[in-house]
């Protein structure tokens, strides 16, 4: 049994002891003070019982007496005073005929004038005279008018005394004696009264001091004297005739309200003792069950509570009580508790992932200078498992000795202040590792107090890789600038004001002047005094994008060279602001040289394979005509053979009339392939005319028609080509043969665009349609097809020298870049393109026609 | 009579040829369409022998018009007559045509070339074998020197006169490449005759286009060949052949042009036979059994199972493959050099001859059992005495 039951227990016990003793008290008290109430009741009925039976007894006295005193005869009896009357009359037995004790016949005066006493005393004959002797006595016979009763003390014995005086049967003369009788309160008369009240009474005269109880409550006329648990005594004093107190009736009875009430009161106590414990039997079941199991339940399930678990331990909840409630709040806790110890594990596991997962060694050591925290970079370092350094001191196993004495004192000031060289500060040391070797480290110390002792955390750092990795810097740098030296571009660095911060060797040898850090003063024979037009230092500077141009630069001794400058912008690290640009400048003389090489080439590539295609368009006329002069020479040599022979030899009529029939014919057609040879080769030679090196006024229009002449058979096969040419052109001032060769590759693309969509195998063929018209001062020039377009991705890229999508062998790239060249360069105009992928692509020219001036080789050297 | 189609979109160029070709008109049926579909049609509804095509045509082009041809009809003889100048037409149809002629093309070169084709035609009776020679693209090649060839164009040191040598090796490849030289495209004024001057005229970088883009040989052993049959035998004893034929040329100091064109006539002697193990495998096997058999030499063999001989077949695709007359009258005649008109040692008695010395050493699958043909018919030409020292320097040079 749990303690908490055992006071529990304890503390119901007492209150149920307090419970039914204060009960059964109460209900023996009130129950007492009822059944006292029902015996005083029965004992005063039994009084009044006993003493109603000796008031019958005196009644039937007081008549017998009355009815003596009012005969006649005895009133002339005083009278005469015959005896023979009282022999008559008065016989001696009378008395136990009326079982009197005595009968006493007073005269006036006194005397006795007949007595008649029974036996066996007569000694209380003078009691009862005493009683009616007119000087003592409490009876006067006068005026009484009936015979008195009452109780008699005579000769210390109680009798029933009545007395009457004499008169006649109307009572209405007077008086000549008093007549007295007494009855002997005897055994017979007693049973005579027990007979009716079933009690045994007692008559006592002149009661002793064992009865004072009969009087001892004033507010009561009765006395109760009980004497055991089954019997009691009742009494009460009852005066005599005289009025002195010198008898007393005694009751004997049987207590049977007495014993019911003992009875009843042990039931009932029975019953509340059976009840109580009942109530407390149930108490501590439901106690028990209800709070004590669910109690320990909670206190086992608490006991049993694993912390380290993942869940929140949770208890069970059951009832909806203030249990449940307790129940409900144990969870909260737990969880509350849960929670925060997971947090707190997270924390102690990202502090263990941090100090483990640094690179850097982190070392704790107290004011001895043990260790008592080391990570695991501490191995990678020093050679020293952390848990092998744990405990020891640190200095002494990482310190070269040649400092301990140093360390030392430091020490002992840093036990002392927490203060050090080395705390709160970051120094480079020297560390000696497990195999003796010494590596540079960077050590960050800073101090701690914890318990009045101070301790002290160090992150130790490897710095032998950042010594190599400046001086491979400090080499990387000699090595660009040594690249940068060699290199045969020359490289400058400008600021913002055309400064010099920095130029390689040959940078400085193309300086030409030497008075000056500015860039457009020292590689210009001529000193500017603002940037040089166009430059793309200032470009770079103003956009920030790089910028690529050509200059040409005059020597003092006359000669010209190219350059070409390609900037590059510097941004400083924090904004977009360009702070400085690199210049990068190369000499193209020569390479600017073979490049028109390489654009003559290009043409006369073209021209290579249109040679190839005119020849075909050249051959099948010839074909036909050589056939057809074949045909020709045999139908002559028919004729004549028939003119010469007659009809005998040779070709039949058959023949002649074939010959004849098919002759004009095939002159005709022979004609009409010369004519067609013979066009084809004027539109090439048109078209090839090299030009006189200066614009000459052209017809746009019939360039185009020779080119396009020129070209069939690029385009036949693919697609139909329409010309929509309006006829009011002026002559435009242009160089024709580097037109035309615009006109040529432009007209070439849209057949390869074509080609490269219609499937040819089923005869699908493309359109070209080239338009040409006037435009205020200009010339426009539309070239479209319906062929593939251009996509996306190739938009920005086509007029790039080089740039091809197409196979190897059929395009070699440099066609567009030589038409925006061409056009823009060479004659100020645009050359722009709208495309639709899938639908086809038109090509813009616009050529101005006012400006007949060259615009002069200084544009075409400086603009690309 | 032979039946000739011609293929222009030009009508101008109809005309023309059925003008000029007017008084062929007995001789050929002549029939003209305008359009590759519309000769199709024709070649569907009757039997042609030799189609003319132009190359550059809208919708269906003479390479696309020729490939269906050599699938539906493979027994037409197919020229391409074009005015085109670009390599790519050329190569494109390199495997379909037989010959390549160019516009414009004197009437007299047009009726040769076709006559030519004809008359070859005419020697063989049989359809069948006809069909085998006109559906041939390429004749196989050894897979091993094929193997060489790449690796030398692949190589960045290869070299034309490398390539030469390797082509040489491989009958087929040789007479390959001496269809694509001596095709009208190339406008050669003389026939080229050797692998080597083919090589040197296309150059290295056609020659790598050619083979590696174009495949222009065919080097699978995709084909089956007859039971018994070495593609590796023939060719190796055409190679041996080739030399033994070079030698005799020194020898007897034939003119360099002469002895180029034997060495390649002696090389391919024998390619009738590679065609018919791989077109006829049966037919060729059932062939040796019945010279073994019969006692008869393989050629009466052939003869009696083919209705013509490997020679004649030979002749016919190299004759129709336009090489050199000199070559195909060589390799036509390689086994009956008697049969031609001329007098003392003309080019078939050298391959004969070269052919003969190299069966006394080697072990080829087709030996002559009879060797009495040979040494009267040397007798009868007053050469046994040069034979026997031709015998003498190539058993030397065996050595």
């Amino acid at each position: 049994m749990t303690k908490i039951q055992q006071k529990l227990i304890l503390v119901f016990v007492v209150a149920e002891a307090v419970v039914i003793g204060v009960s059964g008290l109460l209900l023996a008290v009130e129950l007492g003070r009822d059944y006292t109430r029902q015996e005083v009741r029965q004992v005063e009925e039994l009084l009044r019982q006993v003493q109603g039976a000796f008031e019958v007894e005196l009644d039937g006295l007081r008549h017998s007496v009355t009815d003596w005193g009012r005969w006649d005869a005895l009133y002339g009896y005083l009278a005469t005073r015959d005896p023979a009357f009282l022999e008559a009359n008065i016989p001696d037995n009378v008395l136990d005929n009326l079982e009197l004790y005595c009968l006493l016949l007073v005269d006036l005066s006194g005397r006795p004038v007949v007595t008649r006493v029974g036996a066996p005393e007569e000694s209380g004959m003078e009691d009862l005279l005493a009683l009616i002797r007119p000087e003592g006595a409490m009876w006067t016979l006068e005026g009484t008018e009936a015979g008195r009763a009452g109780l008699a003390i005579a000769g210390g014995k109680p009798v029933l005394a009545a007395a009457h005086a004499v008169t006649t049967g109307d009572g209405t003369a007077p008086a000549r004696g008093v007549l007295l009788m007494a009855r002997q309160v005897s055994e017979p008369l007693l049973e005579r009264i027990q007979k009716s009240s079933t009690l045994s009474v007692r008559l006592i005269v002149d009661p002793g001091p064992e009865l004072a109880w009969l009087s001892d409550r004033p507010d009561r006329p009765y006395g109760f004297h009980p004497i055991s648990r089954d019997r009691a005594e009742a009494g009460l004093v009852w005066p005599d005739v005289t009025g002195r107190h010198r008898a007393a009736v005694v009751v004997a009875l049987d207590r049977s309200l007495h014993r019911q009430y003992l009875t009843t009161l042990g039931r009932l106590w029975l019953g509340l003792g059976v009840v109580s414990l009942s109530a407390l039997g149930i108490f501590l079941w439901f106690l028990k069950r209800q709070l004590l199991n669910r109690l320990f339940g909670l206190e086992q399930e608490l006991t049993a509570l694993k912390p380290e678990s993942a869940l929140p331990a949770r208890v069970t909840v059951n009832g909806r009580d203030e249990i449940s409630t307790l129940q409900q709040s144990v969870n909260d806790l737990l969880e509350r508790v849960h929670t925060s110890q997971r947090e707190l594990f997270r924390e102690q596991q990202i502090f263990d992932a941090v100090i483990s997962s640094a690179r850097d060694a982190i070392l704790l050591i107290d004011d001895a200078g043990r260790v008592v925290l080391a990570n695991r970079a501490v191995e990678g370092l020093f050679g020293w498992h952390p848990e092998e350094l744990t405990g020891m001191d640190l200095h002494a196993v990482l310190a070269p000795e040649r400092y301990h004495e140093q360390i030392r004192e430091g020490m002992e000031r840093f036990r002392d202040a927490g203060e050090g060289l080395t705390v709160n500060n970051t120094v480079e040391v020297t560390a000696c590792c497990r195999d003796g070797t010494e590596i540079p480290v960077e050590v960050s110390v800073s101090a701690l107090q914890l318990d009045n002792r101070w301790y002290a955390v160090g992150i130790v750092r490897n710095i032998a890789t950042r010594r190599r990795a400046e001086a491979l810097i400090r080499q990387s740098e000699e090595l660009m600038r040594t690249v940068m030296e060699n290199l045969h571009q020359g490289v400058l660095l400008l600021d913002r004001d055309y400064r010099v911060v920095m130029a390689n060797t040959a940078a400085r040898k193309v300086r030409i002047r030497q008075d000056s850090e500015r860039c457009y003063q020292v590689y210009n024979a001529e000193a500017l005094d603002h940037p040089c037009p166009g430059c793309p230092v200032r470009q770079s500077f103003e956009d920030g994008q790089p910028h690529e141009t050509r200059r040409s630069v005059k020597y003092e001794d006359g000669s010209t060279r190219i350059f070409r400058l390609q900037t590059f912008p510097v941004r400083n690290g924090a904004g977009n602001n360009v702070e400085l640009v690199i210049e990068l400048f190369e000499d193209i003389t020569e390479a600017a040289q073979q490049e028109q090489e390489t654009r003559k080439n290009q043409r006369l590539e073209a021209v290579g394979r249109l040679a190839a295609g005119i020849a075909h368009e050249i051959n099948t006329p010839i074909q036909y005509v050589g056939d057809n002069l074949e045909f020709l020479g045999e139908a002559i040599d028919a004729f004549r053979c028939r003119i010469e022979c007659g009809k005998s030899g040779g070709a039949g009529d058959d023949d002649i009339a074939f010959f004849l029939e098919e002759a004009p014919k095939a002159v005709a057609q022979a004609r009409e392939g010369v004519n067609r040879v013979a066009g084809i080769v004027r539109a090439m030679k048109a078209f090839s005319h090299p030009g006189s090196g200066e614009k000459t006024l052209s017809n746009i229009n019939q360039d185009i028609l020779n080119t396009v002449t020129v070209s069939r058979n690029e385009w036949k096969y693919v697609a139909d080509l329409k010309t929509e040419l309006d006829e009011s052109l002026p002559p435009v001032p242009c160089y024709p043969a580097e037109l035309n060769q615009v006109y040529l590759n432009l007209i070439v693309n849209a057949a390869h665009a074509i080609g490269d969509k219609v499937d040819r195998d089923k005869g699908e063929k493309g359109l070209i349609t080239i338009s040409t018209r006037l435009d205020g001062h200009w010339v426009e020039i539309r070239i479209s097809d319906t062929g593939t377009g251009i996509p996306e991705s190739a938009r920005d890229h086509i007029f790039e020298p080089f740039f091809t999508t197409k196979e190897v062998g059929r395009g070699t790239g440099q066609g567009l870049a030589i038409a925006q060249d061409v056009v823009v360069n060479k004659h100020g105009g645009t050359i722009t393109f709208e495309t639709r992928e899938g639908e086809g692509t038109t090509f813009i020219i616009r050529l101005p026609v006012g400006e007949v001036s060259s615009p002069g080789e200084d544009t075409e050297s400086e603009e690309r | 009579m032979k039946t000739v189609l011609f293929v222009d979109d030009e009508a101008g160029v109809l005309d023309g040829l059925r003008r000029m070709l007017f008084p062929l008109r007995r001789e050929w049926n002549q029939l003209f369409a305008g359009s590759g579909a519309e000769a199709l049609r024709i070649l569907d509804e009757q039997p042609v022998d030799v189609i003319v095509s132009d190359m550059r045509m809208p919708e269906m082009d003479g390479a696309a018009l020729l490939r269906e041809v050599r699938a539906r009809h493979p027994e037409v003889i197919r020229f391409i007559l074009t005015g085109q100048t670009d390599d790519e037409a050329v190569y494109r149809t390199v495997g379909n045509a037989h010959q390549f002629l160019m516009k414009p093309c004197p009437a007299k070169v047009l009726k040769n070339a076709i006559s030519r084709a004809l008359t070859l035609r005419e020697r063989l009776a049989n359809p069948a074998v006809t069909k085998l020679v006109t559906e041939t693209g390429e004749l196989p090649a050894i897979p091993e020197v094929y193997r060489q060839l790449c690796e030398e164009l692949n190589s960045p040191e290869g070299s034309v006169a490398n390539i030469g040598r390797i082509i040489e090796k491989d009958p087929g490849m040789t007479a390959k490449i001496l269809q694509l030289v001596n095709s009208a495209f190339f406008g050669l004024r003389r026939p080229v005759s050797t692998a080597t001057q083919a090589v040197a005229m296309l150059g290295l970088e056609t020659i790598r286009s050619l083979v590696l883009s174009v495949g222009l040989f065919s080097h699978f052993e995709q084909r089956q060949f007859a039971e018994g049959f070495s593609l590796h035998t023939l060719w190796t004893h055409g190679m041996e052949t080739a030399r033994a034929a070079r030698m005799i040329c020194d020898m007897e100091k034939i003119s360099p042009a002469e002895t180029d064109a034997l060495y390649t006539a002696a090389l391919l002697h024998d390619t009738g036979e590679a065609l018919l193990a791989s077109g006829q495998p049966e037919y060729y096997s059932h062939c040796a059994d019945f010279a073994e058999l019969n006692g008869v030499s393989l050629e009466d063999a052939e003869r009696e199972v083919f209705s013509c001989t490997h020679a004649e077949l030979a002749a016919y695709l190299l004759g129709i493959w336009s090489l050199p007359d000199i070559i195909v009258e060589a390799v036509l005649f390689h086994h009956h050099p008697d049969e031609v008109t001329g007098e003392g040692l003309h080019g078939p008695m050298v391959v004969y001859c070269a052919d003969l010395l190299c069966r006394e050493t080697d072990r080829v699958w087709s030996v002559d059992p009879d060797m009495e043909r040979p040494l009267t018919l040397l007798h009868a030409t007053g050469l046994e005495e040069r034979f026997a020292a031709w015998h003498q320097r190539w058993e030397e040079t065996q050595k």
